[in-house]
């Protein structure tokens, strides 16, 4: 039940994504899902495996859901929310708006542990808070960075 | 945070000379744009990793261990780097020689062998420790990658000469 409201969702999100008019190039959007990625499963894993802060339900649909939503849900997130950054033109706007993706990031992840997808054992809002924080920034600096790249080849105009 | 290796034997060994011996590859006259390039060395590490942190996992697949211990260890990070040369290379001898109708099923074929060798060099010197998977499980692993990742390669080219002539 929960697995399939959570794969509707996430598709409802795939197909807006695809839909709806980006600013961002497909190469920015590629490179962002990919830095998401690497973070994502290199945090994941320090956190459940390493730090035991959290824990993965034994059910194996669940199992799943916790695959989709890292290799989908939060690259997804990340990508539309930067993307919709690019019309901020005020720093502070902007730097308040990468705050509120953080606590949409924190919201989810506690929907996930309501779920029953993670079993909490030391977790606290505040290690979800480095959590997020720390990818946002990584990806949104990289995202830059990446981005100057294509605007020095100018396959961006 | 990130383990040490209990001890320093083989298999970090194994990563650290491959790693080292990747830095070969900015000596290679340059292919590919810049931003395709980075795409690409994304990729090489973005796949495995997802893969590994998939069915490797401690549940429910468990099906290998990456090098010493099953926490999440400094040189699994840096395993990550043994990836990108072979992403490249294939990439760049892709890019270099261009092979047509069945001589790219022969250069996947190829390139299948050289990662199924080095995966077994990688076995043998316990960067992976299998429980349940097979070496000849990874033959068709690394066929599927590979054409995807050469399939990538030709979709990105494509839309970088469209985006430049646009």
């Amino acid at each position: 039940m929960i697995s399939s409201i959570f794969l509707s969702i996430m598709l409802l999100l795939i197909i807006s994504f695809c839909v709806i008019p980006r600013r961002m190039h497909l190469f920015e959007i590629l490179f962002l899902w990919m830095v998401v990625w690497l973070l994502g499963h290199t945090i994941s894993s320090i956190i459940i495996v390493n730090l035991q802060l959290l824990e993965i339900t034994k059910e194996l649909s669940k199992f799943w859901l916790h695959i989709f939503k890292r290799i989908l849900l939060y690259p997804l997130l990340i990508i539309w929310f930067l993307d919709i950054s690019l019309l901020i033109n005020n720093k502070i706007k902007k730097y308040l708006f990468l705050l509120l993706l953080i606590f949409i990031l924190i919201s989810i992840e506690y929907c996930f542990i309501l779920s029953g997808v993670f079993i909490k054992k030391n977790w606290s809002i505040g290690y979800s808070f480095i959590e997020w924080g720390f990818t946002v920034g990584v990806s949104y600096f990289l995202w830059k960075w990446y981005r100057r790249k294509l605007f020095k080849e100018k396959a961006v105009q | 945070m990130l383990t040490l290796p209990k001890h320093f034997d083989e298999n970090e060994w194994f990563i650290i000379t491959v790693v080292l011996l990747s830095s070969v590859l900015f000596k290679l006259p340059k292919r590919l744009p810049t931003v395709i390039t980075i795409l690409i060395l994304f990729l090489s590490m973005a796949i495995p990793k997802i893969i590994d942190h998939s069915i490797a996992a401690a549940w429910p697949y468990n099906l290998y261990d990456l090098t010493d211990s099953k926490k999440f260890e400094l040189f699994d990070v840096i395993l990550d780097g043994v990836y990108c040369p072979f992403g490249y290379l294939c990439i760049y001898f892709y890019d270099k020689f261009r092979p047509k109708d069945f001589k790219i099923v022969l250069y996947i074929i190829s390139w299948t062998v050289f990662a199924i060798f080095f995966e077994y060099i990688a076995v043998k010197l316990h960067v992976f420790n299998y429980h349940g998977w097979k070496l000849m499980y990874s033959f068709p692993t690394y066929m599927v990658v590979i054409s995807l990742f050469l399939l990538f390669y030709k979709f990105v080219t494509y839309y970088y000469r469209r985006t430049l002539e646009t």
